[in-house]
């Protein structure tokens, strides 16, 4: 692929128009709002917002797009520090160290943390997939089920680091998680299993009600049963002025440094993850996040550390460019979010094919250049957006909860509108309570929740596809086997690192 | 007593057309609840939004679009039938819901418990193979699949599985079919060489061939269009072969209780609609077409539609 200077140029020209940049820094500031509101994601943002592009320039249509999908991402960490809600899955992985961090006072360092490494390592992903588009989407070809599988598998071995000390209790909620995930309908004969004959039940559990009860409603059930929420308490809500003016303190260079390796897991997990179809970026924020507390095991991520917010949000922010990779490459869609980006240019005349790089050079540059451009405005009004958000861990508690248990209903209904899904969510937040009353971590459960289904998905297609022989289903490839490798090697580290972390602990464990 | 009683029964079917003659005549004599059964932002919910945005302008009546989305499609289609078989709520959908309940031992209820009012678009179903592999024509795929059966892998979603199943049990051949959940996770392990075929829709087929991939056949009744078959290199059409094919369609249905009269009534009305403009100019933007076949046509295509879902449907789950 060579540089077309002339199309570059004019790209250039495209983007730097001052409607483009306003709808830009427009899709941002909604997207932020979207992604903070449980339940909404970022799929949803752009689809509701693509009749407004009919009628817009490429760069234009494509500025509010990529705008609103990376405000959304970065959004959603801002409800789950501030009221332990994950605004949108992906930012689920956040909320262990964000939220103790807000509960500190020291919500504005976590927002700003969230903020900056999703920036960094959203902008450096989106320069790898400009750089090397073509040859990682060769890479992400290579990837077939049985390779997915063993992807996925690698998942599976890091829930021990998910676990910590609480290596029982982690296996625990790892079952729970699978066996949630396999309720509604066999992914390959569609037989109904483990949905206790309710037919609405048929699809499965859907990830936000799930995240949304076990990290949100779980703590509102759990603040009512404390008589100091519960009961008339004396504490008035704070003036929302004097909420505004008071000063938190922002995020130090030195801290944000400190993190690089944290931020540098992110962007190699998450970059990965964001390449192969049908993971994701909660699948990217997990991994980073239990790469980064198996790598640092003295550094206390679980319990409030800036590092844990910084691969979690680097996890997951790092999925964003290179989820465009296929799109761009053949045409074909990543993700939802991609497929609906893949949309607005059908309309605007520019059908993405294997062709556009030879038929659309400029809107491709144009997709480039708004890639990084809005990165550099998300930082902007990212950070006016952390700046009131970091105030709201100071609104009393007893005007808090009853908010967030607000936000989790509304959220859950309005992610698909299915009232069913906000029964399913109050349910979850009963077992999010037991978790809680019996400090059962919560990680393992989601992420075995997402990864089981995905990697039997997979194994039985590697093993229809094999002729329904396991050793070719599982060993198809020199890959498959590397990968079996790595698997190996992981459980190994593994329980290592339980054995060590036991005695360090003088040998006791829960 | 006999002519008496003969008197009364007239009497009464008299009645009872007057009443839905009158009844159809004023119809629709309030706001129409169209459930669009999927979440807001996809296919069926543009389509629904589409329409009623001129459906004030047609019939005098607003339409107000409800997404009810859920157990693939079938929480929207089970809300329809609580409600009065009076027109005043409708559904517009795809195969989707069809596929669970002709799946699912335990449906709440058949495929057929809806009235159909229309068909707005359809969609054609496309086997791909890669350029460079020995049988990259029909004929020569069948004649491999034959001296190799359950060799050749098709990836492709469940609804274009159906139309590609149908032609390969019609020519008597065993193709070994991989379900995925979305058309960009199949055409991704067909361009790594992980499945050898690949059923998807016509627009996928444009973008794909001739760089990516060969359209070998098209499996659904309706045939391409000249442009689009050029483009495609002139692939054989499984309805010229005589081979059993189906529809794809976006359907528009209503309660299977509704007289014949409002459906009627209300067919005329989605044709009006479709007619429009701003329909016709939004969903060219969309990128879908517009196909439309009345009530009386689209019945017994959609009874086709069930039987060759029913048919494909043991290949397919491997039940």
């Amino acid at each position: 692929m060579s540089l077309d200077t002339d199309a570059l140029v004019l790209a250039i020209s495209m983007v730097f128009q001052i409607e483009t940049l306003l709808w830009m820094a427009a899709g941002i500031a909604v997207g932020v709002g979207v992604g903070a509101m449980p339940g909404l994601q970022s799929s949803t943002a752009v689809a509701l917002m693509l009749p407004l592009t009919f009628n817009m320039p490429v760069a234009t249509a494509l500025g509010l797009l990529i705008g609103l999908y990376k405000g959304s991402v970065y959004g959603g960490s801002i409800s789950a520090i501030s009221f332990a809600t994950p605004g949108a899955p992906e930012s689920a992985a956040t909320v262990a160290d964000g939220n103790a961090l807000m509960r500190r006072g020291k919500g504005k360092k976590a927002l700003h943390m969230a903020l900056y490494s999703s920036v960094t390592a959203d902008f450096l992903s989106d320069v790898l997939t400009i750089l090397m588009a073509p040859a990682l989407a060769l890479i992400a070809l290579k990837f077939g089920p049985s390779e997915r599988s063993w992807v996925l598998i690698l998942a599976i071995t890091l829930i021990g680091a998910l676990s910590g000390r609480k290596l029982a209790k982690g296996m625990f909620s790892a079952v729970l998680g699978l066996y949630i995930g396999t309720m509604g309908s066999d992914p390959i004969g569609l037989v109904p299993r483990n949905n206790f004959d309710l037919w609405w039940l048929r699809d499965g559990i859907p990830l936000p009600p799930l995240v949304i009860g076990v990290f949100a409603m779980s703590m509102v059930f759990q603040e009512l049963l404390r008589p100091e929420v519960v009961g008339a308490g004396k504490e008035k809500l704070a003036d929302v002025a004097t909420l505004l003016k008071s000063k938190s303190e922002g995020l130090k260079l030195h801290e944000f440094l400190r993190c690089w390796k944290e931020i540098g897991i992110g962007l190699g997990v998450g970059s990965f993850v964001g390449l192969l179809p049908g993971l994701g970026a909660t699948v990217g924020a997990f991994l980073s996040y239990a790469v980064a507390k198996q790598a640092s095991p003295n550094k206390g991520i679980g319990d409030g550390a800036l590092e844990g917010v910084a691969a979690a949000e680097a996890g997951n922010n790092a999925t964003v460019g290179p989820t465009l990779v296929p799109l761009i490459a053949f045409g074909i869609p990543g993700s939802a979010t991609a497929a609906l980006i893949g949309g607005a240019l059908v309309m605007q005349g520019a059908t993405p094919s294997p062709r556009m790089f030879t038929l659309f050079p400029e809107i491709i540059y144009s997709l480039f250049i708004i890639l990084l451009v809005g990165n550099v405005a998300n930082l902007f009004i990212g950070r006016f957006f952390a700046g009131i958000y970091a105030r709201l861990g100071e609104v009393p508690r007893r005007y808090l909860i009853p908010l967030i248990g607000l936000m989790a209903v509304m959220g859950t209904y309005a992610y698909q509108q299915n009232p069913y899904h906000v029964i399913i969510m109050l349910v979850m937040g009963l077992i999010g309570l037991g978790f809680r009353l019996f400090r059962i971590p919560e990680a393992p459960l989601v992420i075995a929740f997402m990864i089981a289904p995905l990697a039997e998905k997979n194994l039985r297609k590697a093993h229809l596809i094999s002729g329904e022989d396991w050793i070719t289903t599982l060993f198809n490839s020199p890959l498959s086997i590397g990968l079996a490798a790595a698997c190996a090697l992981s459980l190994y580290v593994s329980i290592r690192f339980q054995i060590a972390s036991r005695v360090r602990a003088g040998g006791g464990t829960e | 007593m006999k002519s008496i009683l003969k008197w009364a029964a007239a009497a009464a079917l008299s009645l009872g057309l007057l009443s839905t003659s009158a009844i159809a005549e004023d119809y629709p004599s309030k706001t129409i609840t169209w459930i669009a059964p999927f979440s807001a932002g996809g296919g069926a919910d543009r389509w629904s939004r589409t329409l009623s945005s001129v459906a004030f302008d047609v019939m005098d009546q607003a339409v107000r679009v409800r997404n009810i989305p859920g157990a693939s499609a079938t929480v929207g289609w089970g809300e329809m039938l609580k409600q009065p078989a009076d027109g005043h709520t409708v559904m517009l959908s795809s195969p989707t819901p069809i596929i669970a309940l002709v799946t699912e031992p335990n449906a709440p209820f058949e495929p057929d418990e809806a009235k159909i009012v229309a068909f707005i678009s359809a969609f054609r179903g496309i086997i791909l193979v890669k350029p460079d592999t020995e049988w990259s024509d029909w004929d020569s795929f069948v004649s491999y699949a034959k001296a190799n059966p359950g060799k050749i892998t098709l990836g492709s979603t469940f609804s274009e599985m159906v139309g590609a199943q149908l032609a390969f049990e019609s020519e008597g051949i065993d193709v070994k079919l991989i379900p995925y959940d979305s058309t960009s996770d199949s055409v991704t392990d067909f361009l790594g060489g992980h499945v050898d075929a690949i059923g998807v829709t016509e627009s996928t087929a444009l973008n794909m061939v001739p760089e990516e991939a060969v359209a070998l056949i098209n499996v659904t009744t309706l045939p391409l269009s000249d442009e689009v078959s050029e483009k495609l290199g002139n692939p054989p059409h499984a309805a010229a072969l005589s081979y059993e094919t189906i529809n794809f369609p976006r359907w528009v249905g209503v309660h299977p209780d509704t007289p014949d009269e409002i459906v009627e009534k209300l067919s005329d009305h989605v044709q009006a609609m479709l007619e429009q403009k701003s329909v016709q100019r939004i969903t060219g933007k969309m990128g879908e077409e517009i196909i439309f076949v009345p009530w009386q046509d689209a019945q017994p295509q959609y009874k086709a539609l069930v039987e060759g879902i029913r048919k494909a449907a043991p290949a397919i789950t491997g039940k």
